[in-house]
């Protein structure tokens, strides 16, 4: 593949909440190509598994118990955060409840 | 003539102590951003641990809900951006639902019918937005609150049946125990998704879906007025449009939200942080050996000892009433008229549960046999019910302190027993061929008559006299 | 001015111990040295509270070789009330309300944080120079980067700033810089440190581990963060052993395999000429070393771009301006506080990587790569474990190459990958892998040498390293270096 359509890129930064420049575009266009180029290497290896490996570990049935634990304090909630008002964090209005 | 295809997707509030993924408390509070923890905020660094209690929860739910189950599964998530959502992904199962296809029994006008469930898989809640008008608020108490989401299958083919479908659902997930279900209260909430299509036709229809759907009644109105409308634009000619639409309860209508997005993009992928789960098979036996009757075999068992549709129904909707009436060696249709009658009014209008009363069982069966044995009448009941639910002591003690008016006055007595001989020839038939239940019979017509306030002993003496008078 | 801090951790223990010096002594070496040649180690330091800790142990009983030790933590590692940025603009103010459990367990052994490194900007980079802020020096050269991500970490133990540093490992953010800066660091076994706390790069090969000046000191600060954790739970309940129990041990008999893609000619000659010194002196000593073909390494490159940039794409979906991070200054919508946030926030090497990760997770691409590239990993992992059944350990070089110049990676998306070629696929396994030092080149950068190990045989990888240490005997000090 040469380079992704301007479209496809926009997407993509879209699904990650990134704006793209005018300038960097056309370097995603062609960068997110070459890497897909990169992976296609993976759809032509000859495997016997049609295990996944999720992650290394060997680790099964990893539970915790029903108890409550100590909470965080408001303060500490909200310590870092950006916009506080009173007992809640806000952000700009949204309606749309998905 | 076009029919419709109705879904039903439900996700639905698990009872634990703590919450799915973190140790924060999963309960109401009035307070906000009181029951959070870090891993309920998404704080950079933190990793999700994963409740016991919420699968064995869930696992009730889809045996309960005849479902295979998933005995090897992970967990995935589904990433996308929404202030509610901390970590900018839900942690979800997409491939492998720790329970799939299943079904549940549903009755419409007397007709029973299998719905399909597709599949019942474990999730976390988002936080709670409150949108005011400088902006949204974000009470993060609800964050990581266990769910699980039940799909139906599309096998829903009226409104009626989906109505049916949610209400076995919740009186299934009530029996359980594992939820509130309270759908007013959000604790349980359905999203539903139609189309229509020509009866002979193979393809479905484009399916719109419907959201904000606040209570089980509105179920079915939403569902009718969406078939209505579909069928307007459809005999119109004009295509369906594939859009997500919420119900309005002021007018009884199905609003635009928004149209669907071309795919949503929620780029699925394992949860490398949860290991694997493979389910014990104690603890499938365990639930198993444990599950409780459910509300479809108590109504058939309800049936059988001839209670009333809407006793029935009363019980199934109270699950401890029912079990309490379980519990009992009497009268089952008196103990049921009074459980659903007079003692659920009581509760009721005093604003006490049915734990909260504290009924003792042994008092209860005495009251029971005196109101078969019409030592009572129901007016006398009326009176001694709220007495008795208060002062929990035997009931014929109270009758007697109540000073439960009798009648004692020959005259008047004798003319009711006079009544009730001419009223009932053939009991006295009976009564001279030797049997002696018309005794008991016509005693139970003076009682009647005396509306349980003549005295017994005068009236049986009375009636005696009178019938062998009668012989004479 | 004071030099403890480039002798051993147990040579610095018994001088506490016999009183000879006390923790502040070795807070204040710190902070001197610090003062004098930063080399830019360090995003923020602890200072204020590293001298009320040192003042208080005076107090307390040594109870193990690690008191009062002055160690450097990588700042993707939360620290509550420390400042950890993750080098990123994005977390330039972010304090933590909470400590991550490698810190609880580094307070627990008294040890004493004098500040968080420098790293490439959320570990993602392996020169160090994604970092927001000034970028930290190779102090074998200063013109050369000290590799990354564990830039800072690398560059402050390689100074004699302190003895020990915590690094994080996601394709080579440890081992990496240590080979570049002389060092010994150890990625341990997935799991055998808890993650908790660790602000998450890639979830499924992230691991914590300790960068130090010789093979000891590394064994013995593997053992105080090592164990299980109830809040990771991918931490293993392997048993923690003492690591140090085969140090000194003869290697004689010790079967090791060479992958020959670890020794084909993309790396540097002069990197495999130092190896192949050390592959003859095992021989020499008794040890069976052989060289294998070990299938789908040449693989990891991709592999890593799906499973890496695709769970980095979500593991960095929290930093949205709402919570924590930078917000930007003016927004009207939600989604335009995202986009500006993440967009003022993240710099280009992250926005990168991220984008590359939403793509291949996007649409049909999950199915199609990721879940391919899951199966292979799997495949990957098989072959790789399978090279234990005959043999203790693999051994080859760290890296293709030296410490280089700055500004010489290009801005290309692959190429910045291919300096992991062969520290990628250790993490793709989940083994534990350890870059030695074993000499230099011409111009007397430090060349790395990898020891491979199943899983869980830390213990086994410090017994040759230590071996291979003591053997060659090197001066790996830089500020002999430096004069040379």
């Amino acid at each position: 593949m040469d380079k992704l359509s301007e479209k496809q890129v926009k997407h993509v930064a879209n699904l990650a909440r990134l704006d793209v420049s005018d300038e960097k575009m056309e370097h995603y266009r062609y960068q997110l190509a070459d890497i897909l180029t990169e992976i296609d290497k993976i759809l032509s290896v000859d495997i016997k598994t049609d295990e996944l490996l999720i992650a290394p570990t060997n680790n099964c049935n990893k539970y915790s118990a029903d108890e409550v634990c100590d909470m965080l304090k408001k303060a500490d909630i909200f310590k870092n955060a950006n916009n506080v008002s009173d007992d809640y964090i806000v952000v700009p209005r949204v309606i749309d409840n998905d | 003539m076009l029919i419709p295809t109705i879904g039903i997707e439900v996700h639905v509030e698990l009872k634990s102590n703590a919450k799915v993924y973190s140790k924060a408390k999963n309960a109401y509070s009035n307070e906000p951003n009181t029951f959070v923890d870090v891993i309920d905020l998404g704080y950079p660094g933190v990793l999700p641990k994963l409740n016991e209690q919420v699968i064995k929860n869930a696992l009730k739910a889809c045996l309960a809900c005849h479902c295979k189950i998933n005995e090897l599964m992970h967990f995935d998530r589904k990433n996308y951006f929404y202030p509610d959502l901390p970590k900018g992904y839900q942690i979800t199962q997409q491939d492998t639902p720790i329970g799939y296809d299943g079904y549940l029994e549903i009755e419409v006008d007397g007709k029973k019918k299998k719905i399909g469930i597709e599949r019942i898989h474990i999730e976390e809640d988002t936080c709670k937005s409150i949108h005011s008008l400088t902006g949204t608020l974000l009470n993060f108490n609800r964050a990581g609150v266990p769910l699980i989401e039940i799909v139906s299958k599309p096998d829903i083919a009226s409104p009626e049946e989906a109505v049916a479908y949610v209400e076995t659902l919740r009186e299934t997930l009530l029996y359980l125990g594992i939820s509130d279900v309270k759908i007013e209260e959000g604790s349980m909430r359905c999203d539903t998704n139609i189309s229509l299509k020509e009866e002979n036709a193979k393809e479905f229809g484009t399916k719109v879906e419907i959201k904000n759907i606040g209570s089980i009644t509105n179920v079915g109105l939403s569902l009718n007025y969406e078939i209505q409308r579909q069928k307007e634009l459809i005999n119109q000619g004009v295509k369906i449009i594939e859009e997500t639409r919420r119900f309005d309860d002021n007018t009884n209508t199905t609003i635009l939200m928004r149209v669907k997005e071309t795919g949503n993009d929620y780029r699925y992928f394992p949860e490398p942080d949860i290991p694997y789960v493979k389910l014990p098979n104690e603890w499938l036996d365990e639930i198993r050996k444990n599950m409780p009757k459910l509300p479809n075999e108590l109504r058939e068992e309800y049936k059988q000892l001839g209670l009333n549709y809407n006793n029935i129904k009363t019980l199934i909707a109270n699950p401890d009433i029912a079990k309490f009436l379980d519990s009992l060696s009497c009268d089952k249709v008196i103990s049921s008229n009074l459980l659903t009658g007079d003692i659920l009014a009581y509760m009721n209008k005093n604003k006490v549960s049915f734990e909260q009363l504290n009924l003792d069982s042994n008092l209860f069966v005495e009251l029971v046999s005196m109101i078969s044995n019409n030592e009572l009448s129901s007016k006398q009941v009326k009176e001694l019910l709220p007495v008795f639910l208060e002062k929990k002591e035997s009931p014929k003690k109270l009758v007697k302190e109540l000073g439960l008016v009798q009648i004692s006055d020959t005259d008047t007595l004798l003319k009711i027993v006079r009544d009730v001989i001419k009223n009932n020839p053939n009991s006295v038939i009976d009564y001279e061929s030797g049997l002696d239940r018309a005794i008991k019979y016509l005693m139970g017509q003076i009682m009647k008559e005396s509306r349980g306030q003549a005295n017994p002993q005068m009236a049986n003496k009375l009636l005696l006299e009178e019938l062998s008078k009668i012989e004479k | 001015m004071t030099d403890y801090l480039s002798k051993s951790v147990l040579e610095i223990n018994s001088l506490l111990k016999e009183k000879k010096i006390k923790p502040i002594d070795l807070v204040n070496e710190a902070f001197m040295k610090i003062e004098q040649n930063s080399y830019n180690a360090f995003i923020t330091l602890n200072k204020e509270e590293a001298i009320k800790e040192a003042i208080e142990l005076e107090n307390i009983e040594i109870d193990n070789p690690l008191f009062g030790l002055p160690i450097a933590i990588k700042d993707n590692i939360c620290t509550k009330d420390l400042k950890t940025t993750c080098a990123s603009h994005m977390l330039e103010n972010f304090v933590p309300i909470y400590d991550a459990t490698v810190i609880k367990k580094i307070k627990e052994c008294h040890m004493i944080i004098i500040g968080k490194t420098n790293m490439d900007e959320f570990a993602m980079g392996s020169t160090g120079e994604t970092s927001y802020f000034p970028l930290a020096k190779n102090p074998w050269n200063s013109k050369k980067v000290p590799g990354g991500s564990s830039s800072g970490s690398a560059a402050c133990v390689s100074a004699r700033l302190c003895s020990l540093a915590l690094g994080s490992d996601t394709g080579g953010s440890i081992r990496q810089p240590s080979s570049f800066c002389g060092l010994v660091g150890l990625k341990p076994t997935y799991g055998r440190v808890s993650r908790y706390g660790l602000i998450a790069f890639a979830s499924s090969l992230d691991q914590i581990g300790p960068i130090t000046n010789n093979v000891m000191d590394n064994a013995l600060l593997l053992k105080a963060i090592s164990g299980s954790d109830v809040n990771d739970l991918t931490s293993s309940d392997s048993e923690v052993t003492h690591f140090t129990r085969l140090i000194g041990e003869d290697v004689k008999g010790m079967k090791i395999a060479v992958p020959n893609y670890y020794m084909s000619d993309v790396i540097d000659l002069e990197v495999r000429d130092k190896v192949r010194e050390v592959m003859k002196l095992l021989q020499e000593k008794g040890c069976i070393v052989e060289m294998i073909d070990i299938p789908y390494l040449e693989y990891a490159i991709p592999l890593y771009q799906t499973i890496a940039l695709g769970e980095a794409s979500s593991n960095l979906a929290r930093f949205d301006g709402i919570k924590f991070g930078h917000i930007t200054d003016s927004y009207d919508s939600i989604d335009q506080l995202y986009k500006k946030s993440r967009s003022e926030g993240f710099g280009d090497e992250v926005k990168r990587r991220i984008m590359i990760g939403s793509y291949v997770l996007s649409g049909d691409n999950a199915n199609i790569y990721f879940k391919k590239a899951l199966k292979v990993r799997h495949a990957i992992k098989d072959a790789m474990v399978s090279v234990f059944d005959k043999y203790d350990l693999i051994i080859g070089p760290t890296n293709t190459n030296v410490a280089y110049d700055f500004n010489v990676k290009s801005d290309d998306a692959l190429k910045s990958f291919y300096d992991d070629l062969l520290t990628i696929p250790v993490n793709m396994a989940g083994l534990p892998g350890l870059s030695l030092p074993i000499g230099f080149n011409k111009s007397h950068l430090p060349i790395g040498m990898h020891i491979i190990g199943n899983y869980f045989k830390e213990d086994v990888i410090y017994k040759l390293a230590s071996f291979v240490e003591k053997e060659l005997d090197l001066n790996m000090d830089p500020r002999g270096g430096d004069l040379c």
